[in-house]
């Protein structure tokens, strides 16, 4: 089952919280990815962050993506939260948790909801660098695992 | 030619060309491919981010052939950075 999160946040993302809130006696595994923001990115050196979605359509999108993924893989639990906003150096941008029987489909299933996230949810990254530009970033060149 | 009045929501760089949203008048029936061309006459300088955006009409994605027949909410979507 999902877990009933807001899956966009305008606030630090307790990771801690989160994991223990997916915890279960059923399963064997959780598999977390936590894609945390890099101070560099193409040779530039990154400043800070935002990210801004098209929330209303956003939020249903990640919904859909984690019960699609809960149904295929059989989970336990899963859950994914996007942040918003500004975001500095090392801050965390977009957990995925999930959890199952056994780590062979918390793995997949994990991988096919950031990939998921990534391809089909209407967010936007605008990226700052050190030397005062800025740039609307793309995920058209990112390599997403393709699992249908 | 009745027409319809419909709000158009822009992200990400689009918006250094649009502002957030802006308002519109369209004739009904007017086409999704219609109105990224009225979006580009609008501001021809836009055009090449246009060609790459999807279009959500009322938050669904829809095709370019996709009729505009009531007041809607338009939301002008460029390539997704997320993640």
């Amino acid at each position: 089952m999902s877990i009933n999160i807001e899956p966009l946040t305008y606030n630090e993302i307790d990771i801690n919280a989160l994991l223990k809130s997916i915890r279960s006696p059923l399963s064997g595994g959780i598999v977390m990815f936590s894609g945390e923001m890099r101070n560099i990115n193409k040779g530039r050196q990154v400043s800070f962050l935002e990210y801004e979605a098209y929330e209303v359509m956003a939020r249903t999108k990640i919904r859909d993506i984690v019960d699609h993924a809960i149904l295929k893989w059989k989970l336990n639990h899963a859950l994914c939260i996007h942040r918003l906003g500004r975001l500095e150096i090392t801050d965390c941008a977009v957990l995925v948790l999930t959890s199952s029987v056994h780590r062979a489909e918390a793995f997949e299933a994990n991988r096919f909801i950031i990939d998921k996230v990534k391809s089909d949810v209407p967010i936007w990254k605008k990226e700052f660098f050190t030397d005062g530009t800025f740039e609307w970033g793309n995920n058209s060149d990112c390599k997403c695992a393709v699992i249908s | 030619m009745d027409s319809i009045d419909i709000k158009v929501i822009f992200f990400g760089a689009l918006k250094a060309h649009y502002g957030a949203e802006i308002a519109m008048s369209v004739p009904k029936g007017l086409k999704l491919r219609s109105l990224r061309m009225l979006l580009k006459e609008k501001s021809p300088e836009a055009s090449y981010i246009l060609e790459s955006c999807q279009i959500a009409v009322d938050s669904q994605l829809r095709q370019d052939t996709y009729s505009l027949d009531q007041p809607h909410e338009i939301a002008v979507l460029p390539p997704f950075s997320g993640g």
